[in-house]
């Protein structure tokens, strides 16, 4: 035999039905949010981003270079880098090919909570005079309007980049030039336009300027 | 609705899911308070009738604000998303069920589940938070875990709802069922023992 393991006397409970209409409430409530959530979505608007650019498309001169493998080696090492031709964010044309003295390309997607982490990283390290000599290019790669962090180039402005962004195209054209494996996504450039490095993932500044330091020598 | 009025609204559904739980536990915790004992037990005894059912509503609407990001805002589920789905999908059917026969049996192994889910939704959050304890620092193409397909009001991402909704549940489930409910349960198993 059952033995109810609390001695239950309030009335409620005896009847086994409410006196507040609870289900009437719980709706009002759903409704009255619903209601919330759309007024205020509609008052609000949606942010969008000013003219700017987030895809277009990219020209590429010169072979593509091979998916960076996983395991540490890096077939394009002294491989010549592609020239890619594009747009920047504001819609002006921007290159990213060999010069004359080295080049870094910081590759970034503006979901990647990886590239929201090293972006700052990489910027301060800028500012502090990292990369000293080295021409240094933002590509922006894997833009996807329902993503979040969108648009892209509000999040590169945001993280206080100034250097040239180029804008990659929605099949990541550029990306797939670089051999990009995932993001964020470093290539460094000697000044004779052949790859010195490359870098996935969130690596700090130190390999970067590890591997500037030795180009100098 | 637009996605973003969508997100708002289950934002807000978490945030009322969030004091339900929170006003349960300073009930529980303060019990030893007359007032807050009797208000208490106001509380649970209105709610009492329809936990089950409210249970299984919670239950319900996560799993269709689920389907929603997936099918109708396009927003991929990662492998976190699919555990959480592991565990929230089958706890709507079988609290509907149990909901609409009135079985409240099914209340300790159903909050038992929530819970279950509630925690992989907590590591779920810890990812988003800590991108590396993926043990990765490299984003997959492919979609990780880690990006935070919604943020509304500054912290509530889609594991934050998850987590919400199996707190509401599991605290739902906690209500003890109608006495002649419970009556009702004994007399099932007695009639299945003596055939």
């Amino acid at each position: 035999m059952a033995t109810p393991t609390r001695t239950r006397t309030r009335a409620g409970a005896r009847r086994g039905r409410s006196r507040v209409p609870v289900v009437g409430i719980v709706i009002a409530a759903v409704v009255a949010l619903a209601v919330v959530a759309l007024a205020v979505t509609l008052l609000t608007g949606d942010d969008q981003a000013a003219e700017t650019v987030e895809v277009a498309d990219v020209d590429v001169e010169g072979e593509a270079l091979p998916q960076l493998p996983g395991d540490g080696s890096d077939p394009a090492i002294g491989s010549p880098v592609p020239s890619l031709h594009g747009v920047s964010p504001v819609g002006g044309p921007v290159s990213i090919e060999p010069g004359d003295e080295p080049l870094l390309i910081v590759v970034g997607a503006h979901w990647c909570p990886h590239c929201q982490a090293e972006l700052p990283r990489v910027v301060e390290w800028l500012d502090q005079g990292g990369a000293e000599g080295v021409e240094v290019v933002g590509l922006s790669t894997a833009a996807d309007e329902s993503a979040p962090n969108w648009p892209p180039s509000a999040w590169w402005e945001r993280e206080g980049w100034d250097r040239p962004v180029l804008v990659d195209s929605a099949d990541q054209t550029a990306a797939q030039a670089l051999g990009v494996s995932g993001y964020p996504f470093f290539v460094l450039v000697d000044a004779d336009g052949r790859v010195a490095g490359r870098w996935a993932g969130e690596i700090g500044t130190e390999p970067l300027d590890a591997a500037i330091a030795a180009l100098d020598s | 609705m637009t996605v973003r009025a969508m997100s708002l609204f289950f934002a807000l559904l978490a945030v009322g899911a969030n004091l339900v739980v929170v006003a349960a536990v300073i009930g529980r915790l303060g019990r030893a308070i007359p007032a807050i004992a009797a208000l208490r037990a106001t509380v649970v005894d209105e709610v009492r009738p329809y936990a089950l059912g409210l249970a299984a509503f919670v239950a319900s609407v996560a799993t269709a604000g689920s389907l929603y990001y997936s099918e109708v805002a396009g927003f991929p589920p990662c492998t976190l998303c699919w555990v959480q789905r592991g565990f929230m999908y089958p706890l709507a059917l079988v609290l509907v069920v149990a909901a609409a026969r009135g079985t409240w049996r099914v209340r300790t192994g159903a909050r038992v589940w929530a819970l279950l889910g509630g925690a992989v939704s907590v590591w779920h959050l810890l990812v988003e938070r800590f991108p590396a304890l993926e043990g990765s620092a490299v984003c997959d193409p492919a979609n990780p875990c880690s990006i935070r397909w919604v943020q509304e009001l500054g912290f509530i991402t889609i594991p934050y709802m998850a987590l919400s909704a199996f707190l509401l549940a599991a605290t739902l489930l906690w209500v003890d069922p109608p006495h002649d409910q419970s009556r009702a349960d004994d007399a099932r198993t007695e009639t299945r023992e003596t055939r």
